[in-house]
């Protein structure tokens, strides 16, 4: 008898996502189409908990004042929203959405059972899951509902460098990720081009022979097959596009502007990808937070217009957020620490614009934190039935959470 | 068997729900070759066979020659009653993988040169075969032992490492101190050191940004993450507590008995020490008031009695005028402590998920070793689980790895100016500079399509001899010797051997060597047409090397450590 199992202990080990990914890849696929196959989801990242308090200000309520002290930004600054908030003023061009009815504001975001912790909170807004048990991201999930084909590599855009956002963390698909066009192609050899179109042809043979039974032999495998035909895809719309809207020069609106580069391609991308840094603000926070604030609000500005330039600002939802607000003291270093409920936006055209939800009770703290008032999940819900016309129950799990109606009505 | 025939069945098993016990009857029944068999069935993993990969040598030494067989002895032994036994099990999991234990000494010795360093190159292992597996060991884990000057008069020749002058007027020591780190990776006769500095810097992670560049906060860190690497973690944990760079990425300095800042004391506990949901929010209170009072002054550690709180705390039950001190030796007193900490050293080193049986008999070395690092890692490296079919080639191999691998185990000069940022940030690793405070991360995430392709134009630039990697030896004909560049076979098991252990399937080689061989006949033409006689340096065997060297950098096995 020969040693005949040497497979078992390689293939034993799969973690769970790749093991399932075999099956997934000849079970029936999901036969589910985005009822809304035009519409974009473009999901915007605020990392290191934003200082909701200093972004969507109370400025009516003495107590911000008294609790913010040095902090505060000052009443006369801020743009008045309802006569009860108003805007932190760098966030002009916020100012200007919401004027045209494009900016709706859901007060009071968060859960039971704060988290403190960067990581836990924002795995627990990322899988929509505040017990930690889902492995998966709630996009992730929702990626995983829909059909697969040869052409929806793009369905999940994220942008950046490295890292896929853990929200789009899915069983069966591998979403791209990506700074720049160029960077994400596949470089020939410049010495000996007469070999580049053999040498893709091997590279990919290798890929699609390299061992199931390996730990990562899936993963490796889908991951080439994506990588080497979206970045055709993308380089495609690269070249096809033309607009005349300036972004700002920061490396958040080239995100942006690649995502817009890929909605108006046509490349069918259901939910984008954007993260911005650095709200992690327990020191030095009069001058990092309104630094980023406007970063985020002129970029964000920039893709709208040329959403609007491209004839699909009914098409594109934006939606921010960010795993905790901040302590509602400051903590004597000019910054606060981890907090709790905050602010979410949704912007564009199909928003019906306005403030929803409570407006920060600055007495009944809890923890010298503000209570949440209306679970992420009912705004998660909301994007996932109203927008993206997908069942929220089979994505967030078995309990509900009501709607927002912050959506003009479908179209 | 077919290799499409296992794919085909390894689907419709997953599909079906079946154990993979049940995949081994299927295997073995399929399974027709005698026992002289040089693959192991189903899997078409060589082991040791005398006819395609195996080199004829004629006087080159090259060790893999006398590669001898994996084998899994203790898997054939359960072969009966465990494995084989359809329907009983259906969560992997619940099989002893550690059983599994690969034999052949030279394949052992790669996966330890790559797990504690960064692989080695002939040269390198050919001495440690030499040395012999247990003395090797030693010679990894005592590494404050080797003379290491090479390395340092190298890095003063760039006016790195000790040669380093911070003074104000340089902006920004961020690409200096990653062009230091990359070499020292490359050439260091320490690489364990160097392999438990990044450890430790994906563990208690820093960054340039938060932390000026134009400082010498950052270096310092480094340094002090070396001379400590083996050291007791109580002890550690109070010089890292006490580190400039970490006083200001985790805002302790601005921690004050006025007003404290709970950023140290949170990520201590959550992230270097015990983890989260060990710990109360007042336990995270309590602690920054024993923290306060410690910052900066004039670059060094200072500590400022007038903002430290010195009344009562009480943390993790325990209650006294506790100053920083005292609550890293209460949090070393909970024995989550030594779970968390040797498991994060387990699985950098060897594998995901370790039993809770390893975890509680290396949690017991190191309580019983006040916390030694180096007594922990030496039960590691010389435990089964190290060289264990589940460990062999199941970690991704980080971006820095990656790289530094490359100039090392194919003994490349460079000095590796900008490397790390033209190619190891689009890899998604950036040292000195993580994504975030949870530092770098070990296993899947490495990989997405953008990584990927990453890799790929990484080996496309290394194997074209790109300027933007500083190459400055890099000559194909030279990397592979010339007594086996007679062959395709040679050729192709040479690079393979030394790249990929000779731990691949038939189809995988075959690939490789169809490729090799349809270069001269096919594309000679289109490279001549091309070229055109317009350049007389090009060289067609040359370019077929260059190309043969991507083909395999670029594998999907090249991507596993």
């Amino acid at each position: 008898m020969k040693s005949s199992v040497a497979i078992l202990p390689a293939f034993a080990t799969l973690p769970a996502v790749f093991r399932r990914a075999v099956a997934s890849s000849i079970l029936e696929s999901p036969t589910n189409t985005s009822p809304y196959p035009d519409r974009t989801l473009v999901i915007v990242q605020m990392a290191g908990g934003n200082d909701g308090l200093n972004t969507v200000i109370p400025f009516t309520d003495g107590k911000y004042y008294d609790h913010r002290s040095y902090l505060a930004v000052k009443e006369n600054e801020i743009l008045d929203l309802d006569g009860e908030v108003g805007l932190h003023p760098v966030l002009e061009k916020m100012k200007i959405l919401w004027d045209k009815g494009d900016l709706a504001i859901v007060q009071g975001v968060g859960y039971p059972n704060q988290s403190y912790s960067h990581f836990e909170s924002m795995h627990i807004w990322q899988t929509s899951d505040n017990e930690g048990k889902l492995k998966q991201g709630w996009l992730g999930r929702y990626f995983d509902s829909l059909k697969h084909t040869q052409d929806s590599v793009f369905q999940g855009l994220a942008t950046g460098q490295g890292q896929l956002p853990p929200e789009y963390s899915a069983e069966n698909y591998s979403a791209p990720v990506l700074r720049t066009v160029s960077e994400y192609q596949l470089k020939g050899d410049p010495l000996y081009i007469g070999a580049n179109q053999s040498r893709a042809e091997a590279v990919m043979k290798l890929y699609s022979a390299s061992p199931l039974q390996t730990p990562y032999g899936i993963l490796l495998d889908n991951t080439m097959e994506a990588a080497y035909k979206s970045s055709q895809q993308i380089k495609e719309a690269a070249d096809q596009y033309v607009s005349t809207i300036e972004y700002p020069d920061t490396s958040f609106a080239n995100s942006l502007k690649l995502i817009a580069q890929a909605i108006t391609a046509g490349l069918g991308v259901k939910v984008g990808h954007v993260r911005i840094g650095g709200f992690d603000t327990h020191s030095d926070q009069l001058v990092e937070q309104p630094d980023l604030l406007k970063t985020m609000s002129e970029a964000i500005y920039a893709f709208l217009q040329d959403i609007r330039a491209a004839n699909k600002e009914d098409d594109v939802l934006i939606m921010t957020w960010s795993e905790f607000g901040r302590r509602v003291g400051s903590n004597g270093s000019g910054g606060t620490d981890h907090g709790a409920a905050a602010p979410m936006f949704l912007m564009g055209k199909p928003v019906a614009g306005g403030i929803y939800g409570e407006k920060p009770d600055l007495v009944g703290l809890d923890k010298d934190n503000l209570k949440f008032t209306t679970d992420f999940r009912s705004v998660y819900s909301t994007v996932l039935s109203q927008w993206l016309g997908a069942d929220p129950e089979a994505i967030i799990g078995s309990e509900r959470f009501d709607t927002i109606p912050l959506l003009l009505k479908s179209k | 068997m077919a290799d499409l025939d296992r794919r085909e069945f390894l689907r419709a098993a997953a599909t079906l729900g079946l154990s993979v016990a049940a995949l081994a009857v299927f295997e073995q029944a399929c399974s027709i070759s005698d026992s002289t068999a040089t693959t192991v069935p189903g899997t078409n993993m060589m082991i040791g066979s005398n006819d395609s990969l195996m080199i004829e040598s004629t006087g080159e030494t090259y060790p893999t020659i006398q590669t001898s067989s994996i084998t899994y002895n203790s898997v054939e032994k359960q072969q009966s009653d465990t494995l084989v036994n359809p329907g009983s099990e259906s969560s992997p999991g619940a099989i002893d993988l550690t059983k599994g234990i690969i034999e052949d000494p030279i394949i052992r010795m790669k996966h330890l040169a790559r797990r504690v360093g960064f692989g080695a190159n002939e040269k390198e292992l050919n001495e440690l075969l030499q040395m012999g597996e247990e003395a090797a060991i030693e010679w990894f884990l005592n590494y404050e032992e080797i003379d290491d000057s090479d390395l340092e008069n190298r890095l003063s020749q760039l006016g790195l490492g000790s040669s380093m002058s911070f003074d104000e007027s340089k902006a920004n020591y961020k690409h200096a101190l990653q062009q230091e780190t990359l070499l020292r990776m490359i050439y260091s006769k320490r690489p364990l050191q160097e392999k438990m500095v990044l450890f430790w810097h994906g563990v208690i992670t820093s960054a340039f940004g938060k932390v000026p560049n134009n400082k010498r906060y950052m270096a310092d860190q480094d340094q002090l993450f070396r001379e400590n690497a083996f050291s007791h973690y109580d002890d550690f944990l109070k010089k890292v507590a006490r580190d400039p760079a970490m006083l200001i990425y985790l805002d302790n300095r601005f921690n004050k008995k006025e007003k404290p800042n709970e950023n140290f004391a949170r990520e201590l506990m959550e992230l270097f020490s015990m983890g989260v949901g060990t710990f109360t929010e007042l336990d995270v209170k309590e602690a920054s008031r024993a923290f306060t009072g410690w910052g900066i002054k004039d670059q060094e550690t200072g500590f400022f009695p007038y903002h430290h709180d010195s009344d009562i705390k009480t943390f993790m039950g325990q209650v006294g005028e506790h100053d920083g001190d005292d609550i890293i030796d209460i949090i070393m007193q909970q024995p989550v402590t030594s779970g968390f900490i040797t498991k994060r050293l387990f699985e950098f080193f060897v594998y995901d998920n370790p039993s809770d049986e390893i975890i509680e008999k290396l949690s017991a070395i190191f309580e019983r070793t006040r916390y030694s690092v180096k007594a922990v890692m030496s039960e590691i490296l010389a435990s089964d689980e190290f060289y264990s079919q589940r460990a062999y080639r199941s970690k991704i191999k980080s971006p820095a790895e990656l790289i530094a691998g490359a100039f090392r185990v194919l003994k490349i000069d460079t000095d590796a100016n900008w490397v790390m940022q033209r190619y190891s940030v689009p890899m998604g690793q950036e040292l000195f500079r993580p994504f975030d405070v949870s530092g770098f991360p070990e296993g899947h995430e490495w990989i997405n399509s953008s990584t990927l392709i990453s890799r790929l134009n990484f080996a496309n630039a290394f194997a074209t001899g790109s300027k933007s990697l500083h190459l400055n030896t890099f000559e194909p004909h030279k990397i592979v010797p010339s007594n086996f560049a007679n062959s395709t076979q040679d050729i192709v098991g040479y690079l393979i051997s030394l790249l990929l252990d000779d731990v691949i399937s038939d189809e995988e080689k075959n690939i490789y060597v169809n490729y090799f061989d349809a270069l001269t006949e096919t594309t000679r033409k289109v490279g001549n047409k091309q070229w055109n006689g317009k350049n007389k340096q090009w060289n067609l065997e040359q370019e077929r090397l260059r190309s043969l060297i991507y083909l395999v950098m670029s594998s999907p096995d090249y991507q596993l450590a």
